[in-house]
């Protein structure tokens, strides 16, 4: 891989240009652009995502709910409805819903199942039989035939009142009796000279005459005590019979109507019965028709036009509908996406109206929710939102688990509610619901929550990116000219297509790859559709993608650039060219929201007899993360395994990423980190062209890392910007040769022989690199060549063990402190 | 109101408690609607009823036929002056709204004695009647027995459209005022006043009209046994005509 050359101070030849970055070329795509391609479903690459949504929207199952696990722009939501939409397609329409009033208890509305667009005719139908009876029962009322009847009640009621009342004044009058009037009721008293009896005249009176009248009086009086307690039984009487005339007159008319409507909807049972307790409470609440008739009258519209429906008096024969397919276009279950979904939102809610500074409500103030909607169907929903909405997770699983859907509020949930509320009828659930996510959010629900596996069985997890073969190589460009001609962009030329898939590849990370993070891609090809335009063009061209790519690079790279400014300024110490013993250029990845980049770090070692023990300063005050400790703890099991190995380790050393005051976190550095320390113990300068990526392990092994092209151009950019001397370059472990997809400038430089990519397999082959200096191998005698690298570095770790075992033999000589006089 | 019907009439409701009054005022509310001037409250605190109610072991019966124990004298002044109140406070809210004039006052005596006595200034006098029950009665109209300006009809039908009852005209003698064939009403015919006032006993009425000035109801006599067996409002037309005439120079009230 690596071509050594004769001169020890020259640098092998790196990797060929053809590695660096693996372009698709255009005239392997089989079109010159994308006019010239079929449509595709848009979906590649899915084949066990798609597999699981199938299932879930087929199964019949109730408990084989769906979560679709990806990452963003994946394409996630579009295929869900795809796949969705063509199975809705297959099953029937759902039924219609309505809430009607419970005439027996007002408090617990009754829910209506109807075939499905029925439901607005029902709506449409009881507001014509309230209008039509609100014009025809007062008619009914003002007739002479009415009024004749009630009259005639009227009458016979007052005459059995009068009657005994007649008699008990005659014979009041007979009894030499006197009828008087207080403000409190009536007195009776004894006639004498046709005027009340006195008091005075009573006391001078014999006492039998005395003892006559007052038996008299109270006689009379225990009479007209007796007819007046027959008033109130009279009264009840009166009301009956007035209100069996209403009802009698309100019957004919009303029994003709609604007996119309239940012939219409005869075929759904419930609402025949409906309609029957509509017809028993509208014959008995007659007078509902008859309130204000008059003022109607003076409106614009005469009182036959006048919409009766509408007023508050006849609510209680509305008819909510909840959920309605009518739509005589849409033949196919519901597949309903629900943005927010709150608790309201999804399994509806009770609203409130403010009356007198009071919160009341009624059956037509129900209002659905995305559960009523998709019933039937299929009902997708956001999962993070989903949880972010307080109960809203909890109201779900228990629609699930009942299958019915009950609307509780929260404040009932909370009992927090003071006001009146309702208690409708629990509508049967019969609906899969899709939940979309990331995979982290399926682990916690897995782990967390104990109902998960139960009702969501299933999981689509979508697959991050596709291998870059020639068939998915077209698959793909089929994918980018379909998004391009859904949205409405520019035709594409396939070089054009081209410069995508190769993003495509580099934001995969492999080069054997493609991402599937359609999103991404797209958002990349509306911004070059948007430069094509702006030029005047039609056509989309790989020039137009390549200055999106750019300029979106551009727009990010603030940091960056101010990063690279510092080290170009020499405020941040990074030397690109010379050679120092200890010191090595390493490489780490800033990541800022999406946009990542990389940046060289100088990494110093520093070394000395002492203990064996290593110093990572960055962990020592807590820059360090675990990751990167652990890195550090390895290099010390390979100098203490690979040197010296008759002797103590008696190194005292230090590693130090300088300028480095964020944290350090991530093995990636350990090689650098290790190629340091070699550097400091051989006392080898580095070459400080050079820089280095890559984790090791004990036994020195260079092992993969990641953004191993942000590393790459960070430090590209670097020499760059002080100039390219064709000494410089990054070593990289050869394990990430097939994520390379360096920019073309990158390229174009490794072409030019001005920057070099060095794969590297063990820490010998990258110290020679760095050092010019071979490694070495330990002979048979035990012993490296002499005048190689390890041998420098055994030898120095032999002097420490050395030095430390005369320094204590010294101390043993001397003895202890304490001892001395 | 239909023609034949003074406008601007002046209208005294003459009660001796506020249950009569309350009635009284609902007829006189109908009739004052569009064309009253001056409505006036007349509380009669009878002295027979005040002395009755001294009697020992007198009791009161309740409208609803509950026994109670009559009021004393202090208690009598007490609810006749909550009656009073009342009752002025209710001709009050009934002729702010129409924009009438409006008096109140209170007088010992006779209801009968003492509103005749008052009637001179005024075009109708109403005497009130509590309820005894709920059921809709008819109007009943005593039929002049000389030739008038048709008022009463008038007033009758008036009252009978807008209380939604049926007109009954009671008439005293053969001799007949009014074109029955062009009314459609029904009419009943009595030999006498007292029988008229008999067969008012036992009807059921809501109202009855009679104006004094044309007969047949001539006495006070009379007219109490009318009031007595209606048991509900009188409305009286005329009454102004038995206050008997005094001298020229003298004015009430003084000027």
């Amino acid at each position: 891989m690596i071509q050594k050359s004769q001169d020890p101070d020259a640098l092998p030849e790196g990797l060929t240009a053809s590695k660096l970055r693996s372009e698709i070329q255009p005239q392997e795509l089989g079109f010159s652009t994308t006019a010239d391609l079929k449509t595709s479903d848009g979906l590649i690459g899915q084949d066990r995502a798609i597999e699981a949504i199938r299932l879930s929207a087929s199964i019949g199952d109730k408990d084989f709910n769906l979560f679709v696990a990806g990452r963003e722009g994946m394409g996630r939501h579009s295929a869900v409805l795809h796949y969705l939409s063509q199975q809705a397609a297959r099953r029937p329409k759902s039924n219609d819903w309505v809430y009607v009033n419970n005439f027996e208890t007002p408090h617990k509305p009754n829910a209506l199942r109807l075939p499905p667009g029925q439901a607005v005719a029902l709506k449409r139908a009881m507001q014509n039989l309230v209008d039509d009876l609100a014009n025809e029962v007062p008619t009914l009322f003002e007739s002479d035939e009415y009024q004749t009847q009630r009259r005639a009640i009227e009458e016979e009621a007052g005459e059995k009142q009068e009657a005994p009342l007649a008699a008990f004044a005659k014979q009041v009058k007979e009894e030499n009796a006197a009828l008087l009037k207080t403000p409190m009721g009536f007195m009776l008293a004894a006639v004498i000279d046709g005027k009340p009896i006195k008091p005075d005249v009573y006391e001078k009176l014999e006492p039998e005459e005395r003892r006559e009248i007052d038996e008299r009086i109270e006689r009379l009086q225990g009479q007209l005590s007796d007819i007046l307690k027959e008033v109130p039984q009279l009264e009840k009487e009166h009301r009956q019979k007035v209100e069996d005339l209403h009802a009698q007159m309100a019957e004919r008319v009303v029994s003709v109507r609604v007996q119309a409507l239940m012939d219409d909807f005869s075929d759904t049972a419930d609402v025949v019965a409906y309609l029957e307790a509509v017809r028993q409470d509208m014959i008995s609440n007659a007078e509902l028709f008859l309130e204000d008739g008059e003022q109607n009258e003076t409106g614009p519209f005469r009182k036959a036009i006048h919409k009766y429906h509408r007023e508050p008096r006849f609510y209680r024969y509305d008819v909510n509908v909840m959920v309605s397919h009518g739509d005589p276009e849409t033949d196919a279950a519901p597949v309903i996406t629900e943005d927010k979904p709150s608790l309201n939102q999804l399994t509806g809610r009770v609203e409130h109206l403010s009356q007198m500074g009071t919160l009341v409500t009624n059956f037509t103030l129900i209002k659905p929710g995305a559960l009523h909607r998709a019933n039937g169907g299929y009902l997708v929903l956001d999962a993070r939102r989903l949880l972010a909405e307080p109960y809203a997770w909890d109201a779900l699983k228990r629609c699930l688990q009942s299958q019915s859907i009950a609307i509780v509020s929260l404040a009932d949930r909370l009992s927090l509610g003071s006001t009146i509320s309702l208690e409708p009828d629990p509508i049967p659930c019969n609906v899969r619901v899709v939940l979309i996510g990331d995979r982290r959010l399926h682990m916690l629900l897995v782990q967390l929550d104990p109902e998960f596996g139960t009702l969501f069985k299933l999981l689509a997890d979508f697959e991050d990116d596709l291998p870059r073969t020639v068939k998915n190589t077209r698959s793909m460009a089929s994918v980018i000219a379909d998004f391009a001609a859904r949205e409405d962009l520019c035709t594409m030329t396939a070089g054009a297509v081209a410069a995508v898939l190769d993003q495509a590849t580099r934001l995969a990370d492999d080069a054997r790859k493609f991402t599937l993070q359609l999103g991404v891609l797209g958002d990349l090809m509306r911004e070059a559709n948007h430069y094509a335009k702006a030029a005047g063009r039609s056509v989309m061209e790989q020039k137009d993608i390549a200055r999106a790519i750019d300029r979106a690079d551009h727009r990010a790279a603030r940091i960056k650039d101010r990063m690279q400014e510092a080290v170009i300024r020499k405020t941040v110490l990074i030397d690109t060219s010379g050679s120092v013993a200890g010191q090595v250029n390493g490489l780490s990845v800033i990541g800022i929201g999406t946009y990542r980049f990389g940046r060289p770090s100088r990494i110093t070692a520093r070394t000395r007899m002492g203990a064996g023990k290593l110093v990572d300063i960055e962990r020592e005050v807590e820059l360090g993360g675990p990751l990167h400790s652990k890195g550090v703890l390895i290099l010390s099991g390979y100098l203490s395994a690979t040197y010296a190995l008759d002797v103590p380790m008696s190194l005292q050393a230090s590693l130090v990423f300088e300028q480095s005051y964020g944290g350090v976190e991530g093995d990636s550095a350990s090689s650098a980190e290790l190629y340091a320390l070699l550097s400091a113990l051989s006392g080898l300068g580095v070459r400080q062209g050079l820089a280095v990526t890559g984790s090791v392990n004990q036994h020195g092994e260079i092992q993969a890392i990641g953004g191993v092209n942000e590393k790459i151009e960070g430090f590209f950019d670097i020499c760059k910007a002080r100039r390219l001397t064709g000494r410089q370059g990054v070593l990289i472990p050869a394990a990430n040769v097939d994520n390379l997809m360096l920019r073309p400038d990158v390229v174009e430089a490794a072409r030019a022989g001005k920057f070099r990519v060095f794969p590297v397999r063990t820490i010998d082959q990258g110290i020679e690199i760095l050092t010019g200096c071979p490694a070495g191998k330990r002979r048979r005698n035990g012993l490296f060549p002499e005048g190689t690298l390890n041998a420098l570095v055994e030898n120095r770790l032999r002097e420490f063990a050395q030095t430390q075992k005369l320094f204590a033999d010294a101390g043993r000589e001397n003895g202890p402190a304490g001892d001395r006089t | 109101m239909t023609a034949g019907v003074a406008s601007k009439l002046r209208i005294l409701v003459g009660a001796s408690s506020f249950a009569d009054a309350t009635t009284a005022l609902r007829i006189a509310q109908r009739v004052a609607q569009d064309f009253a001037q001056c409505l006036g409250g007349l509380l009669v605190d009878d002295e027979n009823t005040r002395v009755v109610c001294e009697l020992p072991n007198q009791r009161v019966i309740s409208a609803r036929g509950a026994f109670l124990l009559s009021p004393s004298p202090s208690q009598m002044h007490t609810l006749m002056n909550a009656d009073a109140r009342a009752f002025e406070h209710l001709i009050e809210k009934i002729a702010h709204p129409a924009a009438l004039d409006w008096s109140f006052d209170r007088q010992m005596g006779e209801l009968i004695d003492t509103a005749m006595r008052t009637a001179g200034g005024w075009d109708v006098v109403i005497f009130g009647y509590r309820s005894i029950h709920p059921f809709t009665g008819k109007i009943v109209a005593i039929e002049p027995t000389l030739p008038d300006d048709g008022k009463l009809m008038d007033l009758s039908r008036q009252l009978a459209g807008q209380l939604n009852s049926n007109l009954v005209l009671f008439r005293v003698g053969a001799e007949t005022a009014i074109d029955l064939h062009a009314q459609h009403h029904t009419s009943l015919v009595f030999d006498s006043p007292e029988e008229a006032i008999a067969a008012l006993d036992r009807t059921n009425a809501q109202a009855v009209v009679v104006d004094l000035s044309c007969g047949p109801i001539h006495s006070k006599a009379q007219l109490k046994s009318l009031v007595d067996a209606s048991r509900c409002p009188v409305v009286v037309l005329g009454a102004s005509s038995w206050v008997p005439k005094v001298e020229h120079t003298t004015h009430f009230p003084p000027v």
